[in-house]
């Protein structure tokens, strides 16, 4: 079973199981300049063939795309309601548009895919989620969700982190995990504290 | 200046513990090279046509006696003895190891240097106005704000990976020194008719393969609300900026597309969100970091006339004095005092190179003429900003004898020049030899003074470090497929300013050994076209491009417009 990190640095197996498309749907890089993988915002995660074709696990708990979500609802309704599906948003879509298809009261889980670890939608992604639509379930990262990385994601609203499959040994988990508390005064607020540093300590006054 | 407290330097010795985890695991086969990039990178590190290179971060541009110590210490130990100022305020080694960086990083943290978020696509480290604090012009001093921005925009996690590059530069005074339209933010700070700090703000600016003049979205932005502003410009860009094309992934494709009524639009709908938020800024934190930029403890002079008298006797004496005085002396809002650049554009030696002996001969002088404090110009030299006007010949003694008095400050030889493609691996052509072939065929410096003030910046390749496109005179490395010649393209009439313009191409590019050439005809052109008082890019607005074509390509420059 795949592993997730907590904000304490507890490390569990996952139970969710991510649905995600075929690998072979991934943009490819295009032949001239240096990034050319990412689609932009606003841009369709899939094609409809795609949503529609893509298999769901019959049971257990299950975290799909949202466009499958938006497409296949009626399919998926009453296991929603039993608490078992989650959504999940890939980095090229709005968090508005998440907000608009999901009831994120009665939403069990939701996830923001980082297609690859420099792309930074997700960190806003996941501000606003807690910040302006005010949801408290649970939120995940996933994709490329590296361990450098683990202190901003917590630090932007995500409590649970869920690296690549066999990216990471148990033991580089928990190595990760102790470093959590490195910087133990960042400067800026953020989702987990929004003072920044100036309105949650007394710093000393400085001379010239 | 700004002193650390307890919690600066708690933040940087963690970013050195974490930097050396991150090195072992990389040399360690756990960390892809892929992988490791960005983390060397936001901690200034690249890896260059010969070894690493380490961007050592100088926020806004002030930098103590005791850290250029430090700097020289390292290069001497780890590098090869010298360093490169770089037009970002920052100071470059280029011949370091990736295994010794962690130790480099450490021992620059013990004077507070840091590299952190020097390169990568994050905010960059700040820039500002070199003549902040002391101009005569200034109406607010914007390092308190920088430094403010310096501390938030620090391993933010929201904008950790924003699609390209993001940087700000900061000024207070009437006229920009710090070419903050060509930023991705430009911000102009100054005092509005109640005598209240408002911030003018501008964005998508750049140069680059695009260059760019930044538009204003904010013209009275209340300093309360510059975090809470800056947060939503940045969320907006986060989302929406391009991340398919690296070439069109700035803020300044974004508002080009957009336009900047619609990117307004975005930004002040995203502030309103946050606008009375806990990043507000407070009197209290504002009084607190201006603390560390508060004035030095300056002698009080009651009349310059006297000491002005002196300099003008020593200067008919040494006329390489009154040369000195008259360029790379300037004006200082304390009465007595002068700021000071020291050229580091000298014959045979790379523009802003400056090697370990000298970083430790300057940072004596910057101690005994001065506050222990210096300044770096995004034009690639160094200011002692506090120098007693009764000091100046003493003074201009010493820097002669190291080499640092050439009387060239914003004359033509005052080149700015990237590392180009001795060192860059980015890099078309060769720059810092091209610029040494200059600094040669203009070595007259009467010369040099007769023709005046004339901004001359010489990039390697498009990227457009020197930051040619705002040049006077532009001078650009091209690839010409299949040719083992450089070729540069040269350019004329940009400018710098709050009225920034971008320069327009001559013609078609010439072979590296023409440059210099092509220079001298270009100018000869301005020199009989002049009317008195007019600086050689007042000709140019006068009488446009079309007679320097015809002076550099002759009658082929009419079939050669297409080039243009």
């Amino acid at each position: 079973m795949p592993e997730v990190i907590r904000p304490d640095g507890r490390i569990e197996e996952a139970d969710w199981t991510l649905v995600r498309y075929p690998a072979s749907n991934d943009p490819k890089p295009k032949a001239t300049g240096k990034a050319g993988l990412a689609r932009n915002t606003g841009e369709a995660a899939a094609p409809p063939e795609l949503v529609a074709a893509l298999p769901v696990p019959p049971s257990g708990r299950v975290i799909v795309p949202l466009a499958l979500w938006q497409a296949r609802r009626e399919e998926l309704q009453r296991r929603f309601d039993a608490g078992e599906v989650g959504v999940w948003l890939d980095a090229c879509e709005e968090v508005e548009t998440l907000v608009a298809a999901v009831d994120l009261a009665a939403v069990p889980l939701l996830a923001l895919d980082f297609p690859k670890a420099g792309d930074g939608r997700a960190y806003s992604s996941a501000a606003l989620l807690r910040r302006r639509y005010g949801y408290r379930g649970p939120l995940w990262a996933v994709g490329d969700v590296l361990r450098d990385y683990f202190v901003f994601m917590f630090r932007c609203g995500f409590d649970t982190l869920l690296p690549r499959p066999g990216r990471y040994t148990h033991a580089q988990l928990a190595e990760a995990a102790s470093q959590l508390g490195l910087f133990k005064q960042p400067y800026q607020g953020a989702v987990d504290d929004p003072r920044p540093l100036f309105r949650r300590v007394q710093r000393a006054p400085l001379h010239a | 200046m700004y002193r650390y407290d307890d919690y600066d330097q708690a933040f940087i010795d963690a970013r050195v513990a974490q930097f050396r985890d991150q090195t072992r695991r990389y040399l360690a086969g756990e960390l892809s090279e892929d992988e490791f990039r960005p983390l060397r990178l936001q901690n200034g590190i690249y890896v260059e046509r010969h070894s690493p290179l380490l961007r050592i971060g100088i926020p806004y541009g002030v930098l103590a006696s005791a850290q250029l110590r430090a700097i020289a210490h390292v290069a001497r130990v780890y590098d090869k003895g010298w360093g490169h100022f770089s037009t970002r305020q920052n100071i470059q080694l280029n011949w370091l190891k990736i295994a010794d960086i962690p130790d480099v990083l450490a021992e620059l943290a013990k004077v507070r240097l840091h590299a952190i978020q020097t390169s990568g696509s994050c905010v960059r480290a700040i820039t500002a106005d070199h003549f902040a604090g002391i101009a005569p012009d200034e109406e607010v001093d914007p390092r308190p704000f920088a430094e403010i921005l310096r501390q938030w925009s620090s391993l933010h996690p929201e904008f950790a990976h924003l699609p390209r590059k993001f940087k700000f530069a900061v000024t207070g005074a009437k006229s920009d020194r710090a070419a903050i339209r060509v930023h991705d933010v430009g911000l102009a700070f100054y005092k509005d008719a109640a005598g209240e700090v408002k911030v003018r703000v501008y964005v998508g600016g750049g140069l680059g393969r695009t260059p760019t003049v930044g538009v204003v979205i904010a013209d009275a932005l209340p300093w309360r609300q510059l975090l809470n502003y800056c947060a939503a410009i940045l969320r907006v860009y986060n989302r929406y900026g391009r991340r398919d094309n690296s070439y069109k992934s700035r803020i300044k494709i974004m508002v080009q597309s957009l336009g900047a009524a619609r990117m307004r639009e975005l930004v002040e709908a995203e502030w309103a969100f946050d606008k009375d938020g806990p990043s507000t800024l407070t009197e209290e934190e504002l009084a607190r970091v201006s603390l560390g930029f508060a004035p030095p403890p300056y002698e009080k002079v009651a009349s310059e006339n006297a000491a002005l008298a002196r300099l003008q006797v020593a200067g008919e004496e040494h006329p390489d004095f009154a040369r000195w005085l008259n360029r790379c002396v300037h004006g200082h809002k304390q009465r007595g005092y002068r700021a000071v650049t020291l050229s580091l554009k000298r014959r045979g030696v790379g523009p802003g190179d400056v090697t370990a002996d000298e970083m430790d001969a300057i940072a004596a002088l910057a101690e005994r003429y001065g506050f222990g404090v210096l300044r770096s110009t995004h034009t690639q030299n160094l200011v002692l900003p506090d120098v007693k006007l009764v000091d100046l010949f003493d003074l201009w003694r010493e820097l002669d004898s190291l080499d640092l008095a050439t009387p060239n400050t914003g004359l033509l030889t005052d080149l700015v020049c990237c590392p180009g493609g001795d060192l860059c691996a980015l890099a078309n052509a060769r720059s810092v030899p091209l610029a040494l072939a200059v600094q040669e065929q203009f070595a007259d410096i009467e010369r040099v003074a007769d023709l005046g003030e004339i901004d001359c910046n010489i990039s390697g390749c498009i990227n457009s470090c020197s930051h040619h496109h705002v040049g006077h005179i532009g001078i650009l490395g091209v690839d010409k497929e299949g040719s083992e010649q450089e070729w540069y393209q040269i350019a004329l009439g940009g400018e710098q300013g709050f009225d920034a313009r971008l320069a327009e191409i001559v013609g078609r590019a010439l072979a590296a050994e023409e440059i210099p050439a092509a220079l001298a005809k270009v100018l000869d052109l301005y020199v009989e076209e002049r009317r008195p008082g007019e600086r050689f890019i007042d000709t140019f607005r006068r009488i446009g491009i079309d007679p320097f074509k015809i002076r550099l390509y002759g009658d082929r420059a009419r079939v050669e417009k297409k080039y243009a």
